[in-house]
């Protein structure tokens, strides 16, 4: 019997590290796509991701669930795309000062967000309901089937943007922007509205992730991005910069690892260690998983 | 005349608590704060290195003097256990980030300072955690002399001391030869390399001074608070608050990176804004940080 038990706990723990780690995934892949084509590392993204769990939570009662994780990663998308025009321009930045500016973004975002919570609700905790309960049986215990909801939509996002990088003229413009700026500028490519396509297509991924996180954590608060944003940046580095399937990689290794070392030590311990393992890959390789 | 501006500025800054009172809080933070920005402005204004992670070695600082007062080690030596501890937890990450140029810089010192604030949440018998501890600071004893921090002017007057031995430490270090070196870090690493500096061995040197100035900053807020808690080790962590402390690299990019005065002006600014607007819209500091960090970068050069 204990062994069974036991096993039915691997079997969580192993679902929540898929799901988790497609959520990781999700994050940054689109922190490695801005990175590859501005040049930015994207502070706000944790930003991003806050906001898209909080337009989904309040648009949830107009639009239902369904609707508002649609409309929120639109919403935070084109906002991603007025912010690169409006801040990267014509002007080219170098790296630190594009990473900055996305820090002044951050703040700015966040303090919009508590400041909208504080006028029109008065509290800055909001509490998330599940849209739907699936308990599904594992075992002695219950797993909720939202969760796997969740990894059938980022898997589906994620494979489909992977067909749009791969097959189609947009993606492959978009290629070319990452690999010589010049070069595509010279073909025709318009590279500054293509930067801050990807700029948007980040930040709605981004958005996604936070608005799929919400029902899982339960919560949502302007604040809610602050760490998310320190490890997906970690993953992006450590997956190699523009990489996008080193980025993938990497999030599926930090999400094996934090949710199996959960079993042995409390979570922030488990965390604390998964960062660990990821800085060790940067350590032996330096330029990431999948840099050149 | 340089020399009299400087005597002007020490009076100034001598006899202002005697004149108005407010002054003595306000200068006391800005003592602390323009102490944790010159820091930084050490390893940034004049190596070129972006630290995202420089709270870490405020908040070692502030722990190695609080843990020396709990062990009823008199002031002076709780003050030289902050130093201490910043002065390893500076040895120990430098001797990793440093060798990450870059972005790579950027990510190892942010990381670290996650890592030290997971670390520290889940370590909360010895550092009480989210909540924090509180203690008594000791007596303040300088020869023929018992004080006590607990005093406004003796904590402005001590903030004012400490503030002042960086302010020399880095107009020194800028001034030698080793300042030159770290310039020419900035300006260009491999130059640098290729006319025989050990680059690695400049930048963890600035690295490690620029820590032991945060743990001094960190030592006295932590002794003139009475109170460390685990959010100091916190990246972004001032943010998270509804009334920031300045944040030192917004400070340093205020001021002027690589100007020695520049991160006291930079603090005094931010405190000023602070001041300002809490007394007219308090959630309005953030937002005027935000866009006063993203105005900056787009309008000046880097150092």
């Amino acid at each position: 019997m204990g062994v069974r038990v036991n096993m039915d706990l691997w079997l969580v723990t192993l679902l929540n590290a898929l799901v988790w780690g497609l959520l990781w995934a999700l994050l940054a892949l689109g922190l490695s796509l801005i990175y590859g084509t501005l040049r930015a590392l994207n502070l706000a993204h944790g930003a991003f991701y806050m906001l898209g769990a909080l337009l989904s939570w309040a648009l949830t009662p107009t639009l239902s669930f369904w609707g508002a994780i649609l409309a929120a990663p639109a919403i935070v998308g084109l906002m991603g795309v007025g912010l690169a025009r409006l801040l990267w321009g014509k002007r080219e930045h170098d790296s630190l000062t594009a990473l900055l500016l996305t820090f002044g973004i951050m703040l700015i975002l966040q303090q919009l967000a508590t400041i909208f919570l504080q006028t029109t609700t008065g509290s800055l905790r909001h509490s998330v309901v599940s849209p739907l309960r699936w308990p599904i049986p594992v075992g002695d215990r219950f797993y909720e089937g939202y969760r796997l909801i969740v990894a059938a939509i980022a898997g589906g996002v994620l494979a489909g943007f992977w067909g749009l990088w791969s097959r189609t003229r947009w993606g492959c413009a978009l290629r070319a922007v990452c690999d010589n700026r010049a070069l595509a500028r010279v073909v025709g490519i318009p590279v500054l509205w293509a930067q801050a396509g990807a700029f948007g297509v980040g930040a709605a991924l981004a958005a996604l992730a936070g608005a799929l996180v919400g029902p899982i954590t339960r919560e949502v608060s302007p604040t809610m991005g602050v760490e998310v944003v320190l490890v997906s940046v970690l993953i992006a580095v450590a997956g190699g910069l523009g990489s996008l399937g080193g980025a993938f990689a990497v999030a599926f290794f930090y999400s094996f690892a934090e949710n199996l070392l959960t079993a042995f030590a409390d979570p922030m311990l488990a965390r604390a260690g998964a960062l660990l393992a990821i800085g060790l890959i940067l350590l032996i390789r330096p330029q990431g998983v999948g840099g050149e | 005349m340089k020399r009299w501006a400087v005597i002007a500025a020490l009076l100034a800054a001598g006899l202002l608590p005697w004149l108005w009172d407010r002054a003595l809080l306000w200068g006391i933070d800005l003592f602390i704060w323009g102490l944790m920005a010159l820091s930084l402005n050490l390893l940034y204004g004049y190596t070129g290195l972006l630290s995202l992670g420089q709270g870490v070695y405020f908040a070692l600082g502030a722990y190695g003097a609080a843990w020396a007062v709990i062990y009823n080690i008199n002031f002076w030596g709780a003050l030289g256990a902050g130093l201490l501890c910043a002065c390893v937890g500076a040895l120990l990450v430098g001797w990793v980030s440093v060798r990450a140029s870059g972005y790579g810089f950027v990510v190892v010192t942010l990381v670290t300072a996650f890592i030290c604030y997971l670390l520290a949440l889940s370590a909360d018998s010895l550092t009480g955690g989210e909540d924090g501890m509180s203690f008594t600071s000791p007596a303040l004893t300088v020869p023929g002399l018992v004080l006590s921090v607990r005093d406004l002017p003796v904590r402005y007057y001590f903030a004012m001391g400490a503030f002042l031995v960086g302010l020399g430490v880095v107009s020194r270090v800028a001034k030698s030869p080793l300042g030159l070196a770290f310039r020419a870090v900035r300006d260009d690493e491999i130059a640098a390399a290729f006319v025989g500096y050990n680059t690695f061995a400049i930048k963890l040197f600035s690295f490690v001074l620029s820590g032991v100035l945060a743990g001094l900053a960190g030592a006295i807020w932590a002794l003139s608070k009475e109170f460390v808690r685990a959010g100091l080790f916190q990246p972004f962590g001032a943010f998270l608050s509804a009334q920031p402390d300045p944040d030192p690299l917004i400070a340093v990019l205020l001021g002027g990176a690589g100007r020695l005065l520049g991160p006291l002006v930079g603090a005094g600014i931010l405190l000023g804004l602070r001041e300002f607007f809490v007394g007219v819209w308090p959630q309005g500091y953030a937002l005027a940080m935000g866009g006063a960090l993203i105005v900056l970068v787009r309008v000046l050069r880097r150092p």
